[in-house]
Protein backbone atom coordinates (compact mmCIF):
# COMPACT_ATOMS: atom_id res chain seq x y z
CA UNK A 1 0.00 0.00 0.00
CA UNK A 2 2.71 2.49 1.13
CA UNK A 3 4.97 1.78 -2.16
CA UNK A 4 1.61 2.39 -4.18
CA UNK A 5 1.31 5.77 -2.43
CA UNK A 6 4.95 6.55 -3.45
CA UNK A 7 4.00 5.91 -7.04
CA UNK A 8 1.03 8.02 -7.22
CA UNK A 9 3.16 10.80 -5.39
CA UNK A 10 5.69 10.63 -7.81
CA UNK A 11 3.32 10.75 -10.73
CA UNK A 12 1.89 14.00 -8.78
CA UNK A 13 5.12 15.29 -8.13
CA UNK A 14 6.11 15.04 -12.03
CA UNK A 15 6.87 18.88 -13.33
CA UNK A 16 3.85 19.61 -15.38
CA UNK A 17 5.60 21.85 -17.24
CA UNK A 18 8.24 19.17 -18.32
CA UNK A 19 5.22 16.56 -18.28
CA UNK A 20 3.25 17.65 -21.57
CA UNK A 21 4.40 15.45 -25.10
CA UNK A 22 5.46 18.47 -27.27
CA UNK A 23 7.36 20.20 -24.87
CA UNK A 24 8.79 16.93 -23.41
CA UNK A 25 9.52 16.07 -26.68
CA UNK A 26 11.50 19.15 -27.39
CA UNK A 27 13.87 19.16 -24.36
CA UNK A 28 14.55 15.82 -25.24
CA UNK A 29 15.99 16.60 -28.08
CA UNK A 30 17.89 19.42 -26.82
CA UNK A 31 19.49 16.78 -23.99
CA UNK A 32 21.20 15.51 -27.40
CA UNK A 33 22.50 18.41 -28.49
CA UNK A 34 24.53 21.70 -27.15
CA UNK A 35 22.27 23.99 -29.28
CA UNK A 36 19.69 24.27 -32.36
CA UNK A 37 17.86 26.57 -34.39
CA UNK A 38 14.14 26.84 -34.73
CA UNK A 39 14.23 24.53 -38.29
CA UNK A 40 15.95 22.01 -36.16
CA UNK A 41 13.86 21.32 -33.66
CA UNK A 42 10.65 21.80 -36.41
CA UNK A 43 12.47 18.49 -38.40
CA UNK A 44 13.34 16.56 -34.89
CA UNK A 45 9.83 17.00 -32.97
CA UNK A 46 7.47 17.58 -36.26
CA UNK A 47 5.34 19.90 -34.13
CA UNK A 48 4.16 23.15 -36.33
CA UNK A 49 5.72 26.33 -36.23
CA UNK A 50 3.05 28.08 -33.95
CA UNK A 51 2.87 25.03 -31.68
CA UNK A 52 6.45 24.86 -31.09
CA UNK A 53 6.64 28.92 -31.03
CA UNK A 54 4.29 28.65 -27.57
CA UNK A 55 5.73 25.48 -25.97
CA UNK A 56 9.04 27.73 -26.31
CA UNK A 57 7.69 30.43 -24.69
CA UNK A 58 6.73 29.21 -21.83
CA UNK A 59 10.12 26.92 -21.69
CA UNK A 60 11.77 29.53 -21.60
CA UNK A 61 9.54 31.69 -19.37
CA UNK A 62 10.54 28.55 -16.87
CA UNK A 63 13.48 29.49 -17.14
CA UNK A 64 14.78 25.49 -18.64
CA UNK A 65 15.78 27.24 -22.18
CA UNK A 66 17.64 30.20 -23.33
CA UNK A 67 16.18 31.84 -26.68
CA UNK A 68 19.12 33.71 -28.51
CA UNK A 69 17.74 35.64 -31.49
CA UNK A 70 19.74 36.99 -33.99
CA UNK A 71 20.18 37.85 -37.46
CA UNK A 72 22.79 35.64 -40.23
CA UNK A 73 23.18 37.45 -43.42
CA UNK A 74 19.80 39.63 -42.84
CA UNK A 75 17.97 36.38 -42.15
CA UNK A 76 15.79 36.53 -38.35
CA UNK A 77 17.77 33.24 -36.53
CA UNK A 78 17.15 31.32 -33.46
CA UNK A 79 18.95 29.79 -31.18
CA UNK A 80 17.82 27.36 -28.57
CA UNK A 81 19.28 25.69 -25.88
CA UNK A 82 18.96 23.79 -22.49
CA UNK A 83 19.81 25.79 -19.33
CA UNK A 84 21.46 24.30 -16.07
CA UNK A 85 18.45 23.89 -14.30
CA UNK A 86 16.92 23.00 -17.89
CA UNK A 87 19.14 19.88 -18.51
CA UNK A 88 18.97 18.87 -14.38
CA UNK A 89 14.99 19.05 -14.47
CA UNK A 90 14.90 16.86 -18.12
CA UNK A 91 17.59 14.26 -16.27
CA UNK A 92 15.51 13.99 -13.36
CA UNK A 93 12.32 13.33 -15.00
CA UNK A 94 13.33 10.70 -17.04
CA UNK A 95 15.10 8.90 -13.98
CA UNK A 96 11.56 9.53 -12.01
CA UNK A 97 9.83 7.98 -15.20
CA UNK A 98 12.24 4.89 -15.65
CA UNK A 99 12.19 3.80 -11.51
CA UNK A 100 8.60 4.27 -11.73
CA UNK A 101 8.13 2.21 -14.48
CA UNK A 102 10.40 -0.36 -12.79
CA UNK A 103 8.52 -0.08 -9.42
CA UNK A 104 5.12 -0.36 -11.27
CA UNK A 105 6.53 -3.56 -13.77
CA UNK A 106 7.63 -5.23 -10.39
CA UNK A 107 4.07 -4.69 -8.17
CA UNK B 1 1.82 7.24 -22.29
CA UNK B 2 3.46 4.62 -23.88
CA UNK B 3 3.30 5.87 -26.72
CA UNK B 4 4.33 9.05 -25.94
CA UNK B 5 7.53 7.31 -24.72
CA UNK B 6 8.42 5.64 -27.54
CA UNK B 7 7.62 8.91 -29.79
CA UNK B 8 10.30 10.97 -27.58
CA UNK B 9 12.72 7.78 -27.76
CA UNK B 10 12.36 8.28 -31.68
CA UNK B 11 12.49 12.72 -30.87
CA UNK B 12 15.89 11.63 -28.90
CA UNK B 13 17.40 9.50 -31.93
CA UNK B 14 16.83 11.38 -34.52
CA UNK B 15 18.43 14.33 -33.16
CA UNK B 16 21.43 12.76 -32.38
CA UNK B 17 21.97 11.65 -35.83
CA UNK B 18 20.57 14.31 -37.28
CA UNK B 19 22.90 16.72 -35.13
CA UNK B 20 25.73 14.84 -36.03
CA UNK B 21 25.48 13.72 -39.59
CA UNK B 22 28.64 11.47 -40.18
CA UNK B 23 28.63 10.63 -44.07
CA UNK B 24 29.58 14.88 -44.17
CA UNK B 25 33.12 14.14 -43.22
CA UNK B 26 32.76 9.94 -44.58
CA UNK B 27 31.77 10.64 -48.01
CA UNK B 28 34.87 12.94 -48.75
CA UNK B 29 37.00 10.92 -46.91
CA UNK B 30 36.20 7.77 -48.62
CA UNK B 31 36.55 9.92 -52.21
CA UNK B 32 39.94 11.28 -51.41
CA UNK B 33 41.54 8.06 -50.39
CA UNK B 34 39.76 6.26 -53.40
CA UNK B 35 41.62 8.47 -55.99
CA UNK B 36 44.50 8.68 -53.87
CA UNK B 37 44.94 4.81 -54.71
CA UNK B 38 44.80 5.30 -58.22
CA UNK B 39 47.35 8.03 -58.48
CA UNK B 40 50.44 5.83 -59.87
CA UNK B 41 53.61 5.58 -58.17
CA UNK B 42 55.86 6.17 -61.42
CA UNK B 43 54.07 9.83 -61.97
CA UNK B 44 56.36 12.96 -61.50
CA UNK B 45 56.74 14.25 -57.63
CA UNK B 46 55.90 17.65 -58.85
CA UNK B 47 52.65 16.19 -60.31
CA UNK B 48 51.84 14.08 -57.31
CA UNK B 49 51.96 17.16 -55.42
CA UNK B 50 49.50 19.34 -57.86
CA UNK B 51 47.51 16.06 -56.94
CA UNK B 52 47.84 16.14 -53.18
CA UNK B 53 46.80 19.71 -53.08
CA UNK B 54 43.81 19.10 -55.57
CA UNK B 55 42.10 16.57 -53.81
CA UNK B 56 42.43 17.98 -50.40
CA UNK B 57 40.77 20.98 -51.92
CA UNK B 58 38.14 18.59 -53.46
CA UNK B 59 37.27 16.70 -50.43
CA UNK B 60 37.18 20.31 -48.33
CA UNK B 61 34.57 21.43 -51.19
CA UNK B 62 32.54 18.20 -50.90
CA UNK B 63 32.57 18.10 -46.99
CA UNK B 64 31.23 22.14 -47.17
CA UNK B 65 28.64 21.28 -50.28
CA UNK B 66 27.39 18.22 -47.96
CA UNK B 67 27.37 20.59 -44.41
CA UNK B 68 25.56 23.24 -46.74
CA UNK B 69 23.00 20.67 -47.99
CA UNK B 70 22.21 19.55 -44.42
CA UNK B 71 21.45 22.45 -42.73
CA UNK B 72 19.18 23.68 -45.59
CA UNK B 73 17.26 19.86 -44.89
CA UNK B 74 17.30 19.58 -41.43
CA UNK B 75 18.37 22.89 -39.69
CA UNK B 76 21.56 23.97 -37.55
CA UNK B 77 22.17 21.55 -34.37
CA UNK B 78 25.51 21.94 -32.60
CA UNK B 79 26.29 18.80 -31.19
CA UNK B 80 27.53 18.17 -27.87
CA UNK B 81 30.98 17.31 -27.76
CA UNK B 82 29.93 14.03 -27.09
CA UNK B 83 32.12 10.47 -28.33
CA UNK B 84 30.83 10.37 -31.86
CA UNK B 85 31.85 13.73 -32.72
CA UNK B 86 35.10 13.13 -30.79
CA UNK B 87 35.81 10.03 -32.82
CA UNK B 88 34.93 11.45 -36.43
CA UNK B 89 37.26 14.35 -35.40
CA UNK B 90 40.22 12.29 -34.65
CA UNK B 91 39.10 10.22 -37.72
CA UNK B 92 39.83 13.49 -39.49
CA UNK B 93 42.86 14.03 -37.66
CA UNK B 94 43.77 10.56 -38.99
CA UNK B 95 43.56 10.97 -42.34
CA UNK B 96 45.48 14.46 -42.03
CA UNK B 97 48.57 12.79 -40.22
CA UNK B 98 48.26 9.68 -43.56
CA UNK B 99 48.19 12.80 -46.03
CA UNK B 100 51.06 14.72 -44.11
CA UNK B 101 53.16 11.43 -44.18
CA UNK B 102 52.43 11.21 -47.94
CA UNK B 103 53.54 14.39 -48.62
CA UNK B 104 56.42 13.85 -46.44
CA UNK B 105 57.21 10.69 -48.55
CA UNK B 106 57.26 12.20 -51.92
CA UNK B 107 59.42 15.43 -50.78
CA UNK B 108 61.97 13.43 -49.74
CA UNK B 109 62.03 9.97 -51.18
CA UNK B 110 64.08 8.97 -47.74
CA UNK B 111 62.88 5.97 -46.91
CA UNK B 112 65.54 5.59 -44.61
CA UNK B 113 64.15 9.13 -42.83
CA UNK B 114 60.79 7.74 -42.92
CA UNK B 115 61.46 4.67 -41.66
CA UNK B 116 62.28 6.65 -38.02
CA UNK B 117 60.17 9.20 -38.87
CA UNK B 118 56.83 6.68 -38.96
CA UNK B 119 58.68 4.73 -36.24
CA UNK B 120 58.81 8.09 -34.06
CA UNK B 121 54.72 8.31 -34.18
CA UNK B 122 54.25 4.72 -33.92
CA UNK B 123 55.41 4.74 -30.11
CA UNK B 124 54.34 8.23 -29.47
CA UNK B 125 50.61 6.77 -30.64
CA UNK B 126 51.16 3.17 -28.26
CA UNK B 127 52.63 5.42 -25.66
CA UNK B 128 49.82 7.70 -25.31
CA UNK B 129 47.23 4.57 -25.48
CA UNK B 130 49.11 3.31 -22.85
CA UNK B 131 49.20 6.37 -20.61
CA UNK B 132 45.49 6.35 -20.94
CA UNK B 133 44.87 2.72 -20.44
CA UNK B 134 46.63 3.07 -17.07
CA UNK B 135 44.89 5.83 -15.59
CA UNK B 136 41.43 4.09 -16.81
CA UNK B 137 42.45 1.18 -14.36
CA UNK B 138 44.04 3.59 -11.89
CA UNK B 139 40.97 5.54 -11.84
CA UNK B 140 38.60 2.41 -12.23
CA UNK B 141 40.34 1.05 -9.24
CA UNK B 142 39.56 4.48 -6.97
CA UNK B 143 36.28 4.32 -7.79
CA UNK B 144 35.52 0.94 -6.89
CA UNK B 145 37.02 1.78 -3.87
CA UNK B 146 34.41 4.44 -3.39
CA UNK B 147 36.82 7.58 -4.28
CA UNK B 148 35.32 9.95 -6.74
CA UNK B 149 37.74 10.87 -8.92
CA UNK B 150 35.49 13.47 -11.63
CA UNK B 151 38.71 15.14 -13.37
CA UNK B 152 40.68 12.06 -13.84
CA UNK B 153 37.00 10.40 -15.09
CA UNK B 154 36.64 13.10 -17.48
CA UNK B 155 40.23 12.59 -19.14
CA UNK B 156 40.19 8.89 -19.09
CA UNK B 157 36.22 7.96 -20.41
CA UNK B 158 35.91 4.93 -21.18
CA UNK B 159 35.41 5.89 -24.81
CA UNK B 160 38.58 8.06 -25.26
CA UNK B 161 40.58 5.42 -24.07
CA UNK B 162 39.54 2.37 -26.22
CA UNK B 163 39.55 5.07 -29.35
CA UNK B 164 43.21 5.85 -28.01
CA UNK B 165 43.82 1.95 -28.06
CA UNK B 166 42.11 1.80 -31.63
CA UNK B 167 43.93 4.31 -32.85
CA UNK B 168 47.44 2.88 -31.86
CA UNK B 169 46.50 -0.26 -33.51
CA UNK B 170 45.90 1.19 -36.88
CA UNK B 171 48.71 4.04 -36.60
CA UNK B 172 50.81 0.98 -35.35
CA UNK B 173 49.77 -1.32 -38.61
CA UNK B 174 50.60 1.60 -40.63
CA UNK B 175 53.86 2.50 -39.15
CA UNK B 176 54.70 -1.58 -39.76
CA UNK B 177 54.70 -0.85 -43.68
CA UNK B 178 57.18 1.74 -43.29
CA UNK B 179 59.24 0.06 -40.83
CA UNK B 180 59.67 -2.77 -42.55
CA UNK B 181 59.35 -1.19 -46.19
CA UNK B 182 57.31 -4.56 -47.08
CA UNK B 183 54.50 -3.94 -49.19
CA UNK B 184 53.15 -7.56 -48.60
CA UNK B 185 52.96 -8.14 -45.16
CA UNK B 186 50.59 -5.49 -44.34
CA UNK B 187 48.27 -5.26 -47.26
CA UNK B 188 45.65 -7.38 -45.47
CA UNK B 189 46.73 -5.83 -41.82
CA UNK B 190 45.97 -2.49 -43.44
CA UNK B 191 42.53 -3.56 -43.64
CA UNK B 192 42.18 -5.25 -40.78
CA UNK B 193 43.47 -3.01 -38.37
CA UNK B 194 40.75 -0.74 -39.67
CA UNK B 195 38.25 -3.64 -39.54
CA UNK B 196 39.04 -3.74 -35.83
CA UNK B 197 38.61 0.22 -34.96
CA UNK B 198 35.25 0.46 -36.85
CA UNK B 199 33.71 -2.35 -34.84
CA UNK B 200 35.27 -0.63 -31.24
CA UNK B 201 33.49 2.37 -32.19
CA UNK B 202 30.46 0.55 -32.58
CA UNK B 203 30.71 -1.72 -29.46
CA UNK B 204 31.75 0.83 -26.94
CA UNK B 205 29.86 3.50 -28.55
CA UNK B 206 25.70 4.32 -28.70
CA UNK B 207 24.74 1.49 -31.14
CA UNK B 208 21.84 3.00 -32.50
CA UNK B 209 24.12 5.86 -33.98
CA UNK B 210 27.01 4.00 -35.04
CA UNK B 211 25.70 0.56 -36.49
CA UNK B 212 27.43 0.85 -39.82
CA UNK B 213 30.40 1.50 -38.01
CA UNK B 214 30.02 -2.36 -36.64
CA UNK B 215 28.93 -3.38 -40.07
CA UNK B 216 31.86 -1.25 -41.67
CA UNK B 217 34.64 -3.47 -39.34
CA UNK B 218 32.87 -6.88 -39.25
CA UNK B 219 33.07 -7.15 -43.31
CA UNK B 220 36.37 -5.77 -43.08
CA UNK B 221 37.70 -7.91 -41.32
CA UNK B 222 36.00 -11.27 -43.25
CA UNK B 223 37.35 -9.22 -46.53
CA UNK B 224 40.70 -9.32 -45.29
CA UNK B 225 40.68 -12.48 -43.30
CA UNK B 226 39.54 -14.45 -46.94
CA UNK B 227 42.06 -11.70 -49.14
CA UNK B 228 44.46 -13.55 -46.71
CA UNK B 229 43.72 -17.04 -46.89
CA UNK B 230 43.32 -16.89 -50.80
CA UNK B 231 46.83 -15.00 -51.19
CA UNK B 232 48.71 -17.54 -49.43
CA UNK B 233 47.79 -20.48 -51.50
CA UNK B 234 48.76 -20.83 -55.08
CA UNK B 235 45.99 -20.18 -57.84
CA UNK B 236 45.52 -23.80 -58.18
CA UNK B 237 44.81 -24.28 -54.64
CA UNK B 238 41.67 -21.69 -54.82
CA UNK B 239 40.82 -20.23 -58.04
CA UNK B 240 43.19 -18.70 -60.78
CA UNK B 241 41.02 -15.12 -61.43
CA UNK B 242 39.92 -14.95 -57.47
CA UNK B 243 43.64 -15.44 -57.03
CA UNK B 244 44.29 -12.95 -59.50
CA UNK B 245 41.69 -10.39 -58.20
CA UNK B 246 42.94 -10.78 -54.39
CA UNK B 247 46.82 -10.64 -55.36
CA UNK B 248 46.36 -7.13 -57.13
CA UNK B 249 43.96 -6.28 -54.17
CA UNK B 250 46.36 -6.79 -51.51
CA UNK B 251 49.36 -5.38 -53.94
CA UNK B 252 50.14 -1.38 -54.34
CA UNK B 253 51.05 -1.45 -58.40
CA UNK B 254 49.45 -0.62 -60.26
CA UNK B 255 46.84 0.92 -58.06
CA UNK B 256 46.98 0.42 -53.79
CA UNK B 257 44.82 -1.91 -53.36
CA UNK B 258 44.38 -2.25 -49.58
CA UNK B 259 43.36 1.79 -50.02
CA UNK B 260 41.01 1.09 -52.54
CA UNK B 261 38.55 -1.43 -50.34
CA UNK B 262 39.13 1.13 -47.56
CA UNK B 263 38.03 4.20 -49.54
CA UNK B 264 35.62 1.71 -51.03
CA UNK B 265 34.15 0.92 -47.38
CA UNK B 266 33.97 4.35 -46.18
CA UNK B 267 32.21 5.36 -49.30
CA UNK B 268 29.19 3.43 -49.16
CA UNK B 269 29.75 3.75 -45.25
CA UNK B 270 28.33 7.42 -45.79
CA UNK B 271 26.15 6.43 -48.27
CA UNK B 272 24.39 4.53 -45.99
CA UNK B 273 24.63 7.00 -42.89
CA UNK B 274 23.53 9.79 -45.68
CA UNK B 275 19.97 7.68 -46.24
CA UNK B 276 19.65 7.13 -42.43
CA UNK B 277 19.47 10.39 -41.89
CA UNK B 278 17.06 11.22 -44.85
CA UNK B 279 14.72 8.22 -43.89
CA UNK B 280 14.37 9.16 -39.99
CA UNK B 281 13.55 12.64 -40.86
CA UNK B 282 10.52 11.84 -42.61
CA UNK B 283 9.67 9.38 -39.69
CA UNK B 284 7.76 11.73 -37.26
CA UNK B 285 4.59 13.81 -38.45
CA UNK B 286 3.49 15.15 -35.51
CA UNK B 287 3.87 15.05 -31.30
CA UNK B 288 0.14 14.95 -30.44
CA UNK B 289 -0.34 18.10 -27.76
CA UNK B 290 -2.91 19.01 -25.55
CA UNK B 291 -3.23 22.38 -23.87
Amino acid sequence: MSKQKNNIESILSLDKIIHEPARLAILTALMEIESSDFKFLLNVTGLTKGNISSHLEKLSQAGLITIEKKFIKKMPNTLISLTSEGKESIKHYWETIKNLGKTITKN
Amino acid sequence: MEETITLIKKVREKAAIAANPVSSILLPMGIMILILSFIPLSITLEMRMILMVLLYLLGLAITLIIQKYYISKIGYAVPEEDRISYIVRMSGYMVFIFFTLTVYTFLTRNFQQIKYFGAALGIIAISVSLVLISLYIISFVLNTLGKETPKLNSITSRYSTMFALFVSLWIAGEFFEFWTLNDATPASLQLFLPGVFALGVWIYSNKKTTFTYGIAGISMMIISLILKYITVRSPWETHPTLHSIATRLTEFEPFRGPWLLIGTTIVILGIIEHWRVLRILGEIKYVETEE
